[in-house]
């Protein structure tokens, strides 16, 4: 046990080199926005845990039958959320290369795995969700002893060290499987699954969880999971404190080392895959992909990322947003026509959100791809307008299908021309804004994500909190301007105050980007030493 | 007439003065070798002039014009070889990529499609056309990258460590080819840790220490020099010139410790 202490010591020093050296690099005032937003993060998280804790305390009777289903229920989907985020907001590019480096240096291999593990509990998301956990200590409002807490504290430990074994095996497998012949389609159709489930959901669980028979019957089907432990010792350990601790201690004893022997077996084996040479047969025909882009007739940076979007795997769940569009807004928009007013604004909601995300992912970090040949963009006889317009067509062509989509959906549900006229140019009023948002965002704040990486956000999480901001305000002042509209006598006239600003970008449209462009060149020496 | 000017370049990271006054013309139509030992300032010369990094100061001058007054222009007649061939797409494949390259400098079709097929068969990587670029070898990146280049025959080109990860038959039909090139009036700027290969290409050779030149000579001068030995004049081959002027010739004294 004492090499696996000094193996953890040695790496956390290590670690804790690495994370300040990167700091330190980093410019101040990108610092103090990252420590701005952590604490934002953070406080965020403590307030809702406890927010959660007065609703659940003021609306549940401790002693009612439900109230042991709820707490449950709302663990697992904490827990649930907590893995999601873990997975999605942290890059995997990181934690593979530090792995790989490791490999290569004399150090057991299940000394490294144990040392991610531990590291992965004490990990800046986790430590986000912690706040939500210990607030379900309160939220059991038991009358603990010293020894009670302790016992409580040391389950929570053993409850984390799951967290970040599940997480890891996740990421292992997700690794895994970047490595199979048929990873793309996999992916496609895990993010389908994963869409469609979560359409599902959000339309059925409210009313399902409603009846409380449902309510308990869930809770009954999640008591193997382990927040249904964590549940239990939380509520009963006062009461039933020595048959608490033995049961979940040994639960998850067990569950760890089964976790723990499946993680070390999944990290053998993608060494094995990411080390091992593939031998293939190779063909030397062109693929229909080799075909376009030879013959379309569209700036070759573009063709480039359309390249690049189609052999990424990162890249499918955007592509996904577009095709739930197809169902959503149909469903929610021909629901119900006679609230007429609030269809469109709902129809505007979902159509703004999928375009933020779709803005998000391919211009918010546009050089997010690139690596090395990041200088490219830089010595090649092409001026910066130019680069910024070719980087604008894989969102563009999602833009005219939206609003497109949205069209055909007005004229389905028999909107008046001028309200159709009115919702189209506010769409594209918020997709122009939005992109003025996000090429600064991509100047400022690149960040660089391997190729084959399913998991890991594309922007910063700078990049991210700015662009919600911004969208937040310009759906805000949508939707002012739509009561506006709505009330006001001359709708004529409101429509032409509307185009009048798109007019405005159009216009300055040049200058705008030239302006942008003079930020890149100003910015081009950060931007490479971050790719290079 | 020079076809690149340098004069009075700076260029600093924090307090680190990594180019410091330094001033070379390299003239039309010639086989320049540029030297020097690790950290002395290649790369960034190399970087400044193909505009990846801003100089502090000082002025850079390609065809007799300074880059911001002609950029696209200038860009489209320059050329360079990156030493790890960093300017690869590597997520395209071979063809793909010096697709992109020859759309980009406005070549027009039918002909990017003769000159490709002819560097696939040059370069004897027929075969790998089809392949995605990051499954290549290195020394078939250096190929592809250096087929990028030819793709669009620009009239300078730089060439930083054309010949590390190739093999002996490649290096000579690349000598080979630079002479060629030489003899159709391109400018060739060329950096290289192997000294005999830059005595054998160079017309003129400068050695850079410290970020500034040291020794610029005529290559003829130095082999002039060296046929002097038999008339017993001082006789300084290229390599102890290196080792004079980047006062690297203590290496010998030093050894380690456990060795």
């Amino acid at each position: 046990m004492s090499d696996y202490l000094k193996a953890i010591y040695s790496l956390t020093r290590l670690k804790y080199k690495i994370f300040k050296n990167t700091i330190f690099k980093s410019e101040n005032w990108s610092k103090i926005i990252a420590i701005i937003l952590f604490l934002f993060v953070f406080l965020n998280t403590l307030q809702s845990s406890a927010f959660i804790v007065q609703y659940v305390k003021d609306n549940f009777e401790k002693n009612s039958e439900l109230f042991h289903s709820l707490f449950e229920i709302i663990l697992l989907i904490i827990f649930i959320t907590n893995i999601i985020g873990t997975l999605t907001l942290s890059g995997s590019d990181y934690s593979r290369n530090f792995l790989r480096t490791l490999l290569l240096y004399p150090i057991n291999f299940n000394r490294i795995i144990f040392y991610e593990i531990i590291n992965g509990v004490v990990d800046i998301i986790s430590l986000l969700y912690l706040p939500l956990y210990l607030g379900a200590i309160f939220l059991s409002g038991n009358n603990y002893s010293l020894i009670n807490y302790l016992v409580v504290f040391i389950i929570l430990l053993f409850f984390l060290l799951t967290i970040s074994n599940i997480i890891y095996l996740f990421r292992n497998i997700i690794g895994l499987l970047s490595f199979t012949k048929h990873a793309k389609k996999i992916t496609w159709v895990f993010s389908l699954m994963a869409g469609f489930s979560l359409v599902m959901v959000l339309k059925y669980l409210p009313d399902f969880l409603a009846d409380k028979h449902n309510l308990i019957l869930v809770s009954k089907y999640i008591e193997i999971f382990p927040t249904s432990v964590f549940a239990t010792v939380l509520l009963e350990s006062s009461t039933n404190f020595f048959s608490c601790f033995i049961i979940a201690i040994s639960y998850f004893s067990i569950f760890n080392i089964i976790l723990f022997l499946l993680n070390i077996y999944s990290a053998k084996m993608f060494k094995i895959k990411s080390y091992g040479k593939i031998y293939q047969k190779f063909s030397n025909k062109k693929s229909i992909l080799t075909k376009l882009f030879i013959n379309v007739a569209v700036n070759p940076f573009s063709k480039k990322d359309v390249a690049y979007t189609l052999r990424s795997i990162r890249t499918a769940p955007s592509h996904i947003m577009i095709l739930f569009f197809l169902v959503i807004i149909p469903v929610t928009s021909l629901n119900d026509l006679v609230q007429y007013n609030q269809n469109i604004t709902d129809q505007f909601s979902l159509s703004f959100l999928f375009i933020s995300m779709i803005v998000l992912s391919f211009t918010a970090n546009v050089f997010s791809f690139e690596s090395n040949s990041i200088i490219n963009y830089f010595y090649r006889p092409i001026n910066y307008s130019a680069i910024l317009k070719g980087k604008m067509f894989i969102s563009n062509f999602y833009f005219l299908i939206l609003s497109l989509g949205n069209l055909i959906i007005m004229l389905i549900s028999k909107t008046k021309l001028l309200d159709a006229i009115f919702f189209e140019i506010a769409f594209l009023f918020s997709y122009l804004f939005l992109l003025l948002v996000s090429f600064p965002l991509s100047i400022f704040f690149p960040k660089k994500v391997s190729f084959t990486a399913m998991s890991g956000f594309l922007t910063s999480l700078i990049s991210l909190f700015v662009f919600s901001i911004a969208a937040i305000i310009i759906w805000l002042m949508f939707y002012g301007y739509f009561q506006f509209y709505v009330v006001s006598v001359n709708k004529i006239l409101a429509l032409t105050c509307m185009f009048l600003s798109i007019i405005f970008f159009l216009y300055f449209k040049e200058k705008i980007l030239s302006t942008i462009g003079k930020l890149l060149l100003i910015r081009k020496e950060k931007i490479i030493q971050v790719f290079k | 007439m020079n076809v690149l000017e340098l004069e009075n370049v700076v260029k600093t990271f924090g307090s680190r003065r990594v180019l410091d006054d330094l001033t070379f013309n390299i003239s039309s139509g010639i086989i320049f070798g540029l030297i020097g030992p690790n950290g002395a300032g290649k790369s960034t010369t190399l970087n400044c002039i193909t505009d990846l990094l801003n100089p502090n100061s000082g002025t850079i001058k390609i065809f007799g014009k300074e880059l911001r007054e002609d950029e696209i222009e200038i860009k489209k007649r320059l050329g360079i070889l990156y030493e790890n061939t960093d300017d690869l797409f590597i997520h395209l494949k071979g063809e793909e990529h010096l697709q992109f390259v020859g759309e980009l400098y406005g070549i027009d079709k039918e002909k990017i499609h003769k000159r490709i097929d002819e560097l696939f068969d040059y370069f004897e990587i027929e075969a790998h056309r089809q392949m995605l670029i990051e499954k290549y070898s290195k020394g078939m990146q250096k190929k592809i990258a250096l087929a990028s280049i030819l793709l669009y025959d620009p009239d300078l080109i730089i060439l930083d460590e054309p010949f590390e990860s190739l093999d002996v038959l490649t290096v000579i039909k690349v000598k080979k080819l630079l002479k060629q090139l030489r003899e159709k009036g391109k400018t060739i700027l060329v950096t290289s840790h192997i000294l005999s290969y830059i005595e054998d290409l160079s017309d003129e050779v400068a050695i850079i220490n410290k970020g500034k030149i040291v020794y610029q000579s005529e290559t003829k001068d130095i082999r002039n020099k060296i046929k002097n030995e038999i008339t017993k004049e001082t006789y300084q081959s290229l390599e102890e010139i290196f080792l004079e002027l980047t006062q690297q010739n203590q290496i010998e004294d030093k050894t380690l410790s456990w060795i």
